[in-house]
């Protein structure tokens, strides 16, 4: 048994942790080793100058304790959430469900308005082919085209009504319509109708 | 009796039984506390934090244990989060005034009574601090290992308990302690390290 050893237990044989053999084996070695015993009289030293360490006496403190264990006991003082007509946060509330509703609604709208450039989703609200008709303005066969043409002509609602063309143009054929799938179409009442247009 | 009555009547019996346990043992609690922070401010908010919480949990306290052993395996836990959140706990000047919870300006700390029991060996004020003084030089796990042993009087198999950890962790951490805070206090008073000498 070394001296390192026996120093490093030093602690615990003084506080009688060891078991009986190895109480008994440092006790042998520091019957014939100074430096080990010396260094056990530091440690039992301060062992017995912490033991001397006068008890801290509390001034009060008990009844603070014991109230605040008492607020703790008592049950929460209100709902978690409860409807008053003063209540804030009923009505930061309500104004949340609102705004979540409006943009709701404001974006189903979005979604279902066509968008002029697209060629692909055109939704068809009305389109007919009455016949007399008054001739929209933005028609070439109002104003007469000048040379003999066959040209699909239509009606769409005003809603979707593309810029009037420039005059010189001959005839008018909606840019948005897409022949091919025109047919493919739900909802449309009738075939575009061809016009004979003559001068 | 409906279910929450007896509910009610099992909180009350088991609140009664905390508040019996604190007015026992708030003395003993507040002197390890003041060892461990070292100034009165601190000691009382552990030990208050350290109760409210023991209360929180009393009703996973296994009675086979002491109270003590369990209590302040919690304060201690307590000591290290909060050791750990602020770096170091702070240090005030027992003379420094401040403003109470109640409002009222230039309190004054309310000092704990440092003066030894009928029972107690003199040990001089001057001692007492450096000793003091040389527990707050320690790394706080080898404090509480110290302060739980010399202190407080705990085995070595109750301060595993207590800190959750193996007794040979225990073991280690004392005698690492006791050496720092030997060589702390023989640094400043050698005297006290002289055979016979005490006062």
């Amino acid at each position: 048994m070394n001296c390192r050893y026996v120093q490093s237990r030093l602690s615990a044989y003084l506080d009688f942790e060891l078991s009986g053999a190895e109480q008994q084996q440092i006790r042998n070695h520091l019957e014939q080793c100074m430096i080990c015993s010396r260094e056990l009289e530091g440690l039992r030293r301060t062992k017995q100058l912490l033991r001397q360490l006068p008890t801290v006496r509390a001034q009060g403190g008990v009844q603070q304790v014991l109230q605040r264990l008492r607020q703790e006991s008592k049950p929460l003082p209100q709902k978690a959430f409860a409807f008053t007509w003063r209540s804030t946060r009923w009505w930061q509330f309500a104004g949340g469900v609102a705004l979540a509703v409006a943009f709701v609604l404001w974006n189903d709208t979005e979604t279902r308005k066509p968008t002029f450039a697209s060629n692909t989703s055109i939704p068809f609200q009305t389109f007919t082919t009455s016949t007399p008709r008054t001739p929209l303005l933005y028609e070439p066969a109002a104003y007469g085209p000048l040379i003999t043409q066959t040209s699909l002509q239509f009606r769409r609602t005003p809603n979707f009504a593309p810029e009037p063309m420039p005059f010189s143009t001959v005839s008018y054929t909606d840019p948005l319509l897409n022949h091919q799938q025109l047919g493919a179409w739900p909802g449309v009442l009738v075939e575009p109708k061809l016009i004979e247009t003559s001068r | 009796m409906t279910h929450t009555a007896v509910a009610s009547s099992m909180d009350n019996r088991l609140q009664q039984e905390f508040e019996e346990l604190v007015e026992r043992h708030y003395q003993q609690a507040y002197n390890l506390a003041y060892r461990l922070t070292g100034n009165a401010a601190d000691a009382e908010d552990l030990v208050q934090e350290a109760f409210l919480r023991a209360y929180r949990f009393f009703d996973r306290y296994d009675r086979s244990m002491p109270f003590m052993n369990w209590f302040n395996r919690i304060l201690t836990n307590l000591y290290i989060d909060e050791y750990r959140r602020r770096g170091r706990l702070r240090t005030v000047s027992i003379d420094e005034t401040f403003t109470a919870e109640d409002g009222e300006e230039g309190t004054t700390f309310d000092l704990p009574d440092l003066s030894p029991g009928p029972m107690e060996e003199v040990l001089s004020k001057e001692y007492t601090e450096a000793i003091q003084e040389g527990l707050q030089q320690l790394s706080p796990e080898f404090r509480i290992a110290v302060v739980l042993a010399d202190i407080e009087g705990h085995s070595y198999e109750e301060i595993a308990e207590i800190m959750n950890t193996s007794i040979g962790t225990v073991r280690s951490r004392i005698h690492r302690g006791r050496k720092q805070l030997r060589d702390h206090i023989q640094k400043r008073h050698p005297n006290l390290f002289e055979r016979g000498e005490l006062k």
